[in-house]
């Protein structure tokens, strides 16, 4: 059923990745010996290789991967004795599932055949074959993002630099302009006056050769400005010509560092799939446990992201999962009297969008009941009926993120809190999850997120002469403060029929008696539904780089996510807008 | 001759808050630097004077004066002794220019900063972290 050639490369890729983990675990316990730790994790990677090679039938792999699985487990409940002799052993069978993956590499079958063989002689691994790849530790990615950092600020440094160049030399092409003007008409009314001379010369011959001799002087010094600055001209095109290449060098070289950038971004992501493929196997197994049958189709599976947000990523899926396995989708019996299939159907896709990857979540269940959410918000007095009738459904469903908001089990995750930590989960990871259902027929979370959190897109700020940014991700929209005189007043603003509330940077966040800043901005958030404002003094504009995180130092500072160096060699804190409203 | 004295001395720099000198390891110090431009960091506590951008980095600088609620008297020679600990730089502000010292290794000092420690006491908690500590 998954036997497709992309879908077998991203099992390459998976697998990879566990032998990668395998061999480190098992040089981990040559070193130190006995000790659970390592043990766990081993048999959690085989547990892993197992089921991810019994999604594409790879049955020998999985055979092996089982056995592996088993000996850790053994080991780990010492039901065995461990001795080093294990590790010859335990490297022989990573050596044999090494091979077989290579054989799929090459031929997209395992050949080899297993033979239970226990050799008590060293036995290095062999080099991987037939793949064109080496493990190159994080902290040396570290430093090329760092470096790279450091590029981007002097390429900024430099751009800002571009212009300035560019006005100069047109200045100066100006100014010479204006000089042989000047020179040209001083040397046309000279000329007209040496035309009279000549004439009177004519009349009065007796002073001819004094005065030639004065009036040739007074020709040649125009000529010869003339030519200087003819020269100038000349130097003057050659200069402009000279800032054109090299702007046009730089330009390029603008590119390849935009290109170095992506590359280095995409260096440290890992393809979605592998965690999905976890998930939705521990999701089955409580599924099974709860007497309730789920299909789960996975797509999208080669979507790579972050390495930092793919570790995050498990947590807020499972709880997903969870909800709609406990409460989405129906008993076989319900379900069967609801004429649907007796095996609910989940579906999991991950898709590329710009810079950011959507993960939607969808099953096939009970749905959310729209104005029973609406019911309670108007109960709980956080919308007025009035208000409630305006919204829309995307708007009333976001409530179901509230702390504490469902606590009716009509309404679909009686656990209210669940779902109010997979927002906090996601929006740590500086996603947003929107929630879609229709009675009956099933719920749909999406999830977005930025596929780096490295390299950031930010809108940069000005408030009380100090520079902030604040990460794209979570802006709706920017307004202008004199648009909305009052917002200032009311700390409040009405706009596309919803009420937003809204405060002022400068007080929240540096303390300061807020003056209403009449020529200011107002940067509209969207925090998965609920909408929340800023006022803040000045837009700068829009910046893509590398954000850097803090130290231990300053890690406590937790209003900001991080920093950087802006081209004029001043830090940037980049506020986490999430932290700023509570 | 040379050689037995060293194993027995240890160095110190020597840098001043006010009217009182502190000692700290030589190993953790990296450079003596000019106070130029440090930047102030919104919302830290007021003993971190700022941040300094040294090469598309930043690291803190702090003033013990707030930390040991000295007074200061003169501005004149202000410098920024930068230390290195647990892998981080952070300066510390210094009213004289620091010098260094050598003591017997035996001798009790006092006065003597022991940068780890002084991380840790100066180290900017979270919200959720002060409440734990609560």
């Amino acid at each position: 059923m998954l036997n497709n050639q992309e879908t077998i490369k991203n099992f390459l890729l998976e697998a990879d990745d566990y032998l990668n983990i395998l061999i480190e675990g098992v040089e981990e316990l040559e070193i130190k010996g006995y000790n659970k730790e390592t043990l766990e994790s081993l048999s959690k990677v085989a547990y892993a290789l197992k089921n991810s090679a019994s999604n594409f039938n790879f049955n020998k792999i999985v055979t092996v991967s089982q056995k592996l699985e088993e000996l850790f487990k053994a080991l780990l409940n010492e039901e065995i004795k461990y001795d080093k002799s294990f590790v010859y052993q335990i490297k022989n069978e990573i050596n044999l599932i090494e091979t077989m993956i290579n054989e799929i590499y090459k031929s997209g079958k395992e050949n080899s055949e297993i033979k239970s063989l226990i050799k008590h002689e060293p036995i290095i691994f062999k080099t991987l074959l037939g793949k064109d790849r080496v493990r190159v530790s994080l902290s040396l990615i570290e430093k090329v993002y760092d470096s790279l950092g450091e590029i981007l600020v002097q390429k900024n440094l430099i751009s800002d630099r571009e212009k300035i160049l560019l006005d100069i030399v047109g200045e100066i092409s100006d100014k010479v302009e204006k000089l042989t003007r000047e020179i040209n008409n001083f040397s046309n009314s000279l000329r007209v006056q040496k035309e009279k001379q000549k004439i009177e010369d004519i009349l009065l011959d007796d002073f001819k050769s004094f005065k030639t001799k004065r009036n040739d002087e007074n020709l040649i010094f125009p000529r010869k400005i003339k030519e200087i600055t003819n020269d100038m001209k000349e130097s003057i095109e050659s200069l402009s010509l000279f800032s054109e290449n090299l702007l046009f060098h730089l330009k390029s070289l603008n590119r390849q560092i935009d290109y170095l950038k992506e590359i280095l971004v995409e260096i440290s992501m890992i393809p979605i799939g592998i965690l999905l493929y976890k998930v939705s196997e521990a999701i089955k197994e409580k599924a099974k446990e709860i007497g309730k049958k789920v299909e789960i189709d996975i797509k999208g599976t080669e979507i790579m992201i972050d390495k930092t947000i793919f570790e995050s990523l498990y947590e807020p899926i499972f709880c997903i999962l969870l909800n709609s396995i406990q409460h989405g989708i129906e008993f076989p019996q319900e379900r069967v009297n609801k004429g649907k299939e007796r095996e609910g159907h989940i579906k999991i896709e991950a898709k590329r969008q710009g810079n950011y990857v959507t993960i939607s979540i969808k099953d096939d269940g009970k749905g959310i009941d729209a104005e029973k959410i609406k019911e309670k918000a108007i109960l709980d007095g956080l919308i007025s009926a009035e208000e409630a009738s305006f919204m829309s459904q995307e708007d009333i469903f976001s409530y179901i993120f509230v702390p504490g908001f469902l606590t009716s089990d009509d309404i679909q995750g009686d656990n209210g809190k669940e779902l109010y930590n997979v927002k906090k989960l996601v929006s740590k990871i500086n996603g947003k999850i929107e929630v879609l259902s229709e009675l009956d027929k099933g719920t749909n979370f999406i999830i977005k997120l930025p596929q780096s959190l490295t390299l950031r897109n930010l809108l940069v700020f000005k408030s009380n002469n100090l520079d902030f940014a604040v990460p794209i991700d979570y802006i709706e929209e920017v307004l202008m403060v004199e648009d909305f005189p009052q917002a200032f007043e009311d700390g409040i603003i009405r706009y596309k029929n919803k009420e937003t509330p809204v405060r002022v940077f400068s007080e929240i966040f540096l303390s300061l008696n807020a003056k209403n800043p009449k020529n200011g901005y107002i940067i509209v958030f969207n925090f998965s539904g609920i909408r929340k404002a800023l006022i803040v003094d000045e837009i700068l504009g829009h910046e893509e780089t590398i954000v850097h995180s803090f130290g231990d130092f300053l890690k406590g500072l937790t209003q900001y996510f991080g920093y950087f160096i802006s081209s004029k060699g001043t830090p940037v804190y980049v506020v986490n807008p999430l932290n700023l409203f509570e | 001759m040379n050689e037995e004295k060293k194993e027995t001395e240890k160095f110190y720099c020597v840098f001043g808050v006010g009217e009182r000198e502190f000692l700290i390891p030589k190993e953790n110090v990296i450079q003596i630097l000019d106070v130029t431009k440090i930047f102030p960091i919104p919302g830290a506590p007021d003993y971190v004077v700022g941040a300094l951008p040294v090469k598309g980095k930043i690291f803190p600088a702090v003033d013990l004066a707030k930390v040991y609620n000295i007074e200061r008297l003169d501005y004149s020679d202000n410098k920024l002794l930068v230390i290195e600990v647990k892998g981080e730089k952070i300066g510390i502000l210094s009213d004289i220019t620091p010098f260094f010292v050598s003591f017997e290794s035996d001798i009790v000092l006092e006065d003597f900063i022991d940068p780890e420690k002084l991380f840790e006491q100066l180290k900017i908690r979270s919200k959720e972290e002060k409440k734990d500590a609560k």
